[in-house]
């Protein structure tokens, strides 16, 4: 159950983003969790819960994408997603030799809230921010 | 409604200290090994039987981590290994601060080589660095074959297997072949250990790859 350990440290990362971003409330908080990340994402909702009350976070929506696991072959060059069946292994060529490319995510993308005079935001951050293959998770 | 992009990793606050941990015992070149497994695979017995093996060439340090008591810690420093018990109280791993924290009691310019016995847990601990050199996941036989399996992310974070228990073959209990086999299917750059800590089984080989690991580690100093 280190979801909750998870989650504290979640609401950690949203209070100082909300504070530097003049956010009174968080409505919302999307992470993404990778499928051999060890955190169960029913386990992390449940955990958010406890974790969120009295801060400005209570009540918010934790969405959860969740990343399957993807590999590449360094002998053949193939990429291909990493399953029960052979986990780590080429299944095209056999080879041992493989990088894993996804899958291990925990990462917290972005904060949704509400300013405290319900202003529109003005530094220019708003706007669509859904993550792009160039945002790169620091 | 304001929407702000974070982009940040959750654990990275306990990345940069174990980040940190990696950097001060790089400084003093010891190697460190992060230990983990389910309750009761072995991890202390093998330290026992480690110390017995090295403790006459190398100076060892261990922080050994559990829930409750300081059981282990006695046992640890009893076989001649400094040990330093850190209680999670109910948490189910190490973190990094904790490791940081521990290390403040050891003086690594004395010590060769350092152990960190994580809480017995085949999930949780795999997710937190800890500023380990090399991550070894225990298996016992007794625990069965199919683990590495029901349990993959421990098996492909680690680098050493380390089959305990090895003389309970024989009892009916998962096989060698087959434990061995499933984890090098999850994760099939595992350097493989069979051990029998009770009957000494495979304890040289382990031995030497430690004395090894600390050579090294010396000699990426000098260098």
């Amino acid at each position: 159950m280190h979801e909750l350990s998870v989650a504290q440290r979640i609401v950690e990362i949203v209070e100082e983003q909300a504070a530097k971003s003049g956010l009174a409330r968080v409505t919302a908080i999307k992470v993404r969790i990778g499928k051999l990340s060890t955190i169960v994402p029913e386990a992390l909702n449940f955990c958010f819960g406890f974790a969120t009350e009295d801060t400005l976070a209570a009540g918010a929506e934790l969405v959860i994408e969740e990343v399957a696991a993807e590999a590449r072959c360094n002998s053949c060059g193939k990429t291909f997603p990493v399953t029960e069946a052979y986990f780590l292994l080429c299944p095209s060529c056999s080879s041992p030799d493989t990088t894993l490319l996804k899958g291990q995510e925990l990462d917290l993308m972005s904060i949704e809230g509400e300013t405290p005079d319900g202003e529109k935001p003005d530094d220019g951050r708003t706007g669509d921010v859904t993550p792009k293959p160039g945002d790169n998770v620091q | 409604m304001k929407e702000v992009k974070v982009l940040t990793k959750v654990l990275k606050a306990n990345d940069m200290i174990a980040a940190e941990i990696r950097s001060l015992l790089d400084l003093h070149a010891v190697p460190c090994l992060n230990l983990m497994s389910s309750p009761g695979a072995g991890k202390t017995t093998l330290l026992e039987k480690t110390a017995k093996l090295l403790s006459g060439s190398l100076s060892l340090a261990a922080i050994e981590g559990d829930v409750a008591t300081s059981l282990d810690g006695e046992r640890l420093n009893a076989v001649g290994i400094p040990t330093v018990q850190v209680n999670t109280g109910g948490g189910c791993h190490l973190d990094a601060t904790m490791i940081k924290d521990a290390l403040q009691n050891f003086d690594l310019d004395k010590t060769d080589l350092l152990f960190i016995e994580n809480v017995g847990n085949l999930i949780c601990p795999s997710t937190f660095d800890l500023g380990e050199h090399v991550r070894v996941v225990l298996l016992s036989l007794p625990e069965g074959e199919d683990k590495p399996l029901k349990y993959p992310a421990m098996f492909l974070n680690s680098s050493v297997l380390v089959l305990s228990k090895v003389d309970m073959v024989g009892w009916n209990v998962g096989t060698l072949a087959a434990s061995r086999a499933n984890a090098l299917k999850v994760n099939p750059r595992l350097k493989v250990f069979e051990v029998s800590s009770t009957e000494g089984t495979g304890l040289k080989e382990w031995a030497d790859y430690l004395r090894a690991l600390v050579v090294e580690k010396k000699r990426g100093k000098r260098d």
